[in-house]
């Protein structure tokens, strides 16, 4: 048996005042700089879900353009460091960043979509269907960029994540075209977002040599129209300068002459030479405000220029040769005003005839118009895919080839066969999952 | 770590381990920890408590162990003082392996070949090692002092100790001397010291101890102790060190070393400075005769100021920088208070100790800086980017333990225990996890019936059986999201918000079970002692990294998640052999040898992860340890063509990877002997480690142009496997994977003990002088420098062996004085 003083009781009950209140104050703690996922579940947090989606497709897509520059003839980097590797040479590598920055795009937006449905079921459902049609666009990217065998894996929303099988690049199309649809439906209330969903549908379409459906999801869209997504032009200039990368004139044999031709809607500048002297050209769309670059930076996604593109591929395909010509020599004399930056009216293209002789020609003319107005947007690259699998031109007569950079000959550097990013293994990320290369 | 009953963190987590000021990815600026800050001499004991014991007493996340240290205290009695006077220089000892370059013809004319070259005729080899040459090496002398001092005294109701130490490191990396000359010629002004000599480090503290006696039953303890420390660093220390490890000939020729400097871009200077405050106050309350209760309340301040400076307009050839900065600041508070008390007692029979323990930390850091970029295109308008960050956390822990200690008749003790702990990592209302113990000791050799009482003076057995338990982090479990704050971010993005980790909700906790045995003997009156620990640890559901395919990425990176994979056991076991072969006033002699081995292999795989990809790129299979080594392998060659190359597409290489090692060594040993002479007078002290069976993947080898295994691709008179194992290398690092054993000489200090009657010119009571060397042999058939720096860093930029600098060998003078 035991007796307590005033003293003891005093020194019992402080601790178990302690332990009390150290038992209600436990904080809930999180990492450094991380949020609290309870804050997004309202509505102004589901509509910063959707701002953070357009920031993530805007950082994504830099890179997308960056990269699919390099395997295409649109950038190069003048002076590699070494023996031939990555994209620029055509080396067949497993590089999982793109292909995971892609899939981010996806993810982020389909998460923001989920949230908006959720919690802010009130705001206009054309910013789903904007969402949507950002997914949409990163499965195209995904498409055009990498081989078949993609998985479009889904996050769910607060919860686990589902593996996908693998899609063939059809199948990643048709599934483009499936939220491109979905997009549609919901921007009713928004000619804005219709028309990027209207652009990227025919995109898609393109992709699957639909033409006269492309031509029909793109005619409702006004020349004019842009949609962008604004970017910080001297931290972009600053990433392009580390990245190594140049505007390539000429890239290996085959490659436009981007510098060159001289041609405003490639117009470039030289930012600095490499150790070895060789100069580096910095693309004037994402040149700093200042630098004669636009005053609005924006990274295009889809605009109206491409409708009349689609739409002019899509007279070509049927054997109209004066309403192709007559749409490139109307964007050609009015269009230069929807670029960012803008430029002033070029001379037609039917002013001279030889470039319209043959089939052949009307081709090359076509993809170079394509390749001009669609400058440094990421077209390029899904574009020579298409030469080769719609136009059955030969890959070594549309990507770079031959040595490799400017010691190429005399180290007997030259570039590889591949014009395609291959697919990570899901298991085994440092081997490729490709269900075929073919472009 | 603990420190005067005050917790300190030594991973302040991830984001805290590096440089505030930004580039959170360099592995160099990591900034010191509480034990890197603390003066040696002010310290009066240190304790390790491991096992099951540390868990109970200090909770789970202690489970691995726990260093507790007590600074000096005074004692009652005539004033005491002491001054230390450390003196060192250091070095790199031995040479780096030299670089071997091939010199041939092509139709341009004469030049260097790379080894897949097939176009070049070669007809020379010359072999080159930068940082062997006295000229080109950026590895030079070091200098360290530290002076040392302390008082203490006082009366029986007042004791009292005070102590203050300064020191400061200057570390072996130099700026080489051609590149002194370069700037100087190319800016036209000296090269700044932080860049001739980056690497510094400069430390004071002061601490303080009083114990008041404030009646028979009170005894309180006040102790506060300042560290300050300022740590330099340069890029230099990783990328230049790297670079310089495979300069080729051709690039130090005069006509080149004027435009192509060898270390262009690596100068950057990053400072880590940081002020820590420990204050605890200890409170001995004999409340009753049968209450006795310790209480100790403590505040740890921690304030960091980092900072980075990349000096403008360094780079030649048109890549003018326009400079670099960025600042960190940071503060860790941790609160802490433990209070233990002696429930009751029966005749010493049965003692119930209960106590708990609470502790608060909160961080607080801001960043801001200008983004990294080597180079600015000119024209673009400066100041650029500011960017800024903050970053907010707190953790709660609070725990309650009850431990009965059990006598049952002076000779065999039962302590059995229970903690319950409400860890802050489990989020709010997460509730209390407990955490059971039982505890063995059986002293035999107290027994009547043990025999050879006459040589086995003690002989204790003792086990020890606990659980714990890991409970997933929030970053584990959650699906965290980050918002959009940049200032440079165009305005539609400010303010938005994106999915950072993507969790894994469905993360269940780690929970472990250990058992811990062994025995204590001491022979002939302690002249030997043996001692042997065992034990096993069975960790269920263990949380382990593993990769995700990109295709559920949320940020873009390569998605990582903590999953529950399976069982993982834990086993090994130490011994320590100690004796006294010598015991006489003129000649002592002692050794002892230790010898440990630790296994981890998994037991049982969860539902669908066998065969994953953990994060290092292990892959998970029963059997296997959770840190072996995997690779392709390579299966056989045939020199089909019969030119006497080997060449890529003779070499067949496995599609799967194969176990190849473990990433651990079979087993340690330890070596320490210490001879006295003339009373003690003189002494010396060494010591030899010894490592046997590490597999390591050696990257830097692999990676190196210069490395002569690599050097064999194509070269007919290597052998066909050394040409086989460079012909792949792109494919697999098989034929860099060795099995290292190595001999270490650790240490050698000799003492002497000034003679009393030569002291009484300078009224010391004591004096001793010693020398210490440190680091002074390697033997090893480890192809590099140091298999201790062949550490594979997925944040490292893929330097490996070549940007770290290992150990370097350290003399140091010390002369210590009493009175």
């Amino acid at each position: 048996m035991f007796t307590y003083n005033f003293k003891q009781l005093i020194s019992l009950g402080l601790l178990l005042v302690i332990a009390n209140t150290a038992c209600r104050d436990i904080a809930p703690p999180l990492p450094e700089g991380m949020m609290d996922p309870n804050m997004v579940r309202t509505p102004d947090g589901a509509i910063a879900l959707y701002r953070g989606a357009l920031s993530q497709t805007q950082n994504g897509l830099f890179n997308y353009i960056q990269f699919s520059g390099l395997l295409s003839d649109e950038l190069t980097v003048p002076d590699p460091s070494g023996p031939p590797g990555g994209f620029d040479p055509r080396i067949p590598i497993v590089s999982p960043s793109l292909y995971a920055q892609l899939h981010a795009i996806r993810n982020q937006a389909r998460q923001a979509r989920l949230a908006l449905t959720t919690y802010a079921p009130a705001t206009p459902s054309s910013l789903r269907g904007e969402l949507y049609a950002i997914e949409a666009y990163a499965e195209v990217f995904l498409a055009e960029f990498f081989c078949s065998g993609i998985l479009l894996s889904t996050v769910e929303f607060e919860g686990d994540w589902t593996y996908s099988h693998r899609f063939t690049r059809t199948e990643v199309y048709e599934h483009a075209i499936a939220l491109f649809d979905s997009a549609l439906t919901l921007s009713v209330d928004s000619a804005r977002i219709y028309h990027l969903a209207s652009i990227g549908r025919g995109r898609a379409l393109v992709g699957l040599e639909q033409f006269d459906e492309a031509v029909q999801s793109v005619q409702s869209v006004p020349t004019a129209f842009i949609y962008g997504l604004p970017f910080n032009s001297e931290r972009a200039a600053l990433d392009f300068r580390s990245s190594t990368a140049s505007v390539a004139d000429r890239e290996g044999v085959n490659g436009l002459p981007f510098r060159s031709s001289n041609d405003p809607r490639s117009a470039s500048r030289e930012i600095g030479r490499s150790q070895s002297g060789i100069p580096q050209f910095l693309p004037r769309k994402i040149d700093a405000v200042g630098q004669g670059g636009p005053a609005t930076p924006m990274f295009v996604v889809a605009s109206g220029i491409e409708a009349r593109l689609i739409e002019a591929e899509g007279a070509l395909r049927n054997g109209e040769i004066s309403k192709w010509a007559g749409i490139l020599d109307t964007l050609r004399a009015t269009a230069g005003a929807y670029l960012i930056p803008p430029v002033g009216s070029l001379p037609a293209i039917s002013d001279d005839s030889t470039t319209l002789a043959s089939d052949s020609l009307r081709i090359d003319v076509m993809f170079h118009e394509r390749a001009y107005w669609l400058f440094f947007s990421g077209h390029r690259q899904g574009d020579m895919r298409r030469l080769i699998r719609q136009y059955g031109r030969d890959p070594e007569s549309v990507y770079p080839t031959g040595f490799y950079g400017p010691k190429g000959p005399l180290l007997g550097y030259r570039y590889g066969e591949s014009v395609v990013g291959l697919v990570p293994d899901p298991v085994k990320p440092s081997k490729d999952a490709c269900l075929n290369r073919d472009a | 770590v603990i420190i005067d009953g005050v917790r300190h963190y030594a991973d302040q987590s991830d984001a805290r381990n590096v440089n505030l000021a930004g580039r959170t990815g360099d592995n160099m600026y990591i900034v010191p920890s509480p034990l890197d800050q603390i003066d040696p001499n002010s310290i009066e004991t240190i304790d390790v408590l491991k096992g099951p014991s540390a868990t109970s007493l200090y909770g789970s996340d202690a489970a691995n162990g726990v260093i507790v240290i007590t600074t000096k205290r005074g004692k009652a009695g005539r004033t005491e003082m002491s001054l230390a006077v450390d003196q060192g220089i250091s070095s790199m000892p031995g040479k780096y392996p030299e670089g071997i370059y091939r010199y041939g013809t092509r139709l341009t004319g004469s030049t260097r070949c790379d080894w897949d070259d097939l176009s070049c005729s070669f007809d020379s080899i010359v072999r080159f090692q930068a940082l062997n040459h006295p000229k080109y090496t950026a590895l030079g002398r070091g200098y360290q002092s530290r002076v040392s001092t302390s008082v203490s005294g006082g009366v029986h109701i007042l004791k009292y100790a005070l102590t203050g130490s300064a020191g400061s490191d200057e570390g072996i990396l130099k700026l080489p001397e051609v590149e002194v000359e370069r700037f100087k010629r190319q800016h036209g002004y000296s090269v700044p010291v932080w860049m001739r000599r980056p690497d510094r480090y400069i430390t004071w503290g002061v601490g303080g101890s009083f114990q008041a006696q404030v009646q028979p039953q009170l005894n309180i303890t006040l102790t506060s102790n300042l560290y300050h420390s300022n740590q330099r660093k340069s890029s230099m220390t990783v990328e230049g060190v790297s670079r310089l490890l495979t300069v080729a000939p051709e690039e130090i020729a005069p006509t080149r070393i004027d435009s192509v400097s060898l270390l262009n871009n690596f100068y950057e200077k990053v400072i880590a400075e940081m002020l820590t405050m420990n204050t605890s106050a200890r409170l001995q309350w004999q409340a009753t005769p049968w209450l006795p209760i310790t209480a100790t309340a403590g505040l740890n301040t921690q304030q960091r100021t980092d900072q980075r400076f990349l000096p403008p307009k360094l780079v030649s050839k048109g890549r003018d920088t326009a400079g670099d900065y960025g600042t960190g600041r940071g503060t860790v508070l941790t609160r802490s208070l433990n209070i233990q008390t002696e429930l009751l007692s029966f005749r010493d029979r049965v003692r119930i100790f209960s106590g708990v323990n609470y502790i608060n930390r909160s961080i607080a850091d801001v960043t801001v800086s200008l983004p990294y970029t080597s180079s600015i295109p000119s024209g673009v308008s400066t100041p650029l980017v500011l960017e800024g960050r903050e970053r907010i956390s707190g953790q709660t822990t609070f725990g309650w333990y009850v431990e009965p200690k059990l006598n049952m008749n002076s000779r065999f003790f039962v302590i059995p225990g229970v903690r319950l702990d409400n860890n802050g990592l489990s989020g709010r209302g997460a509730g209390f996890t407990g955490f059971p113990k039982m505890n063995f000791s059986w002293v035999a050799s107290d027994e009547p019936f043990f025999p050879l009482k006459n040589t086995i003076s003690m002989f204790r057995v003792r086990m020890a059986v606990g659980a714990a338990g890991t409970q997933p982090r929030p970053a584990q479990r959650l699906r965290l999201l980050t918002i959009d704050t940049m200032a440079t971010l165009p305005a539609m993005y400010r303010g938005g918000v994106r999915i950072q980790e993507l969790g894994n909700t469905k993360l269940r906790p780690e929970r472990s079970q250990e058992v811990e045995g062994g025995f204590e003997a001491e022979l002939w009156n302690g002249r030997f002692v043996f001692g042997f620990t065992g034990y096993r640890k069975n960790r269920k559901d263990a949380i382990i990294q593993r990769a995700l395919d990109p295709s559920v990425s949320v940020n873009g990176d390569i998605p990582q998640v903590y999953t529950n994979l399976g069982v993982v056991r834990n086993t090994g076991f130490e011994t320590s052999i100690s004796s006294s072969i010598i015991e006489r006033s003129e000649l002592g002699w002692n050794v002892s040898l230790d010898l440990s081995r630790n296994r981890n292999v998994i037991v049982k795989l969860n539902p669908g992860q066998e065969g994953i990809y953990l994060r290092d790129g292990t892959i998970a299979a029963v059997g296997y340890p959770i840190s072996g080594i995997w690779e392709r392998p390579i299966l056989g060659f045939y020199d089909k063509d019969q030119n006497g190359i080997i060449q890529k597409q003779e070499v067949v290489v496995g599609d799967d990877e194969v176990y190849l090692g473990r990433s651990e060594p079979s087993f340690l040993t330890n070596a320490t002997t210490r001879v006295t002479l003339f009373g003690g007078r003189v002494s010396f002290n060494t010591s030899v480690a010894y490592t046997h069976g590490l597999t390591q993947v050696n990257k830097a080898a692999s990676t190196s142009a210069s490395d002569p295994l690599y050097l064999a691709a194509n070269d007919p008179s290597a052998s066909f496997t050394d040409q086989a194992g460079a012909a792949v290398r792109s494919e697999t690092a098989y034929a860099w994977i060795q099995s290292v054993n190595t001999v270490r000489w650790q240490w050698l200090s000799v003492s002497y003990v000034v003679p009393p009657k030569l002291l009484g010119a300078i009224r010391a009571r004591m004096m001793s002088i010693s020398l210490q060397g440190s680091n002074l042999l390697l033997k090893s058939n480890y192809r590099g420098k140091d298999p201790n720096v062949n550490a594979a860093s997925p944040d490292s930029h893929g330097v490996l062996d070549g940007g770290q600098l290992p150990a370097p060998r350290v003399w140091t003078m010390r002369i210590q004085i009493g009175s």
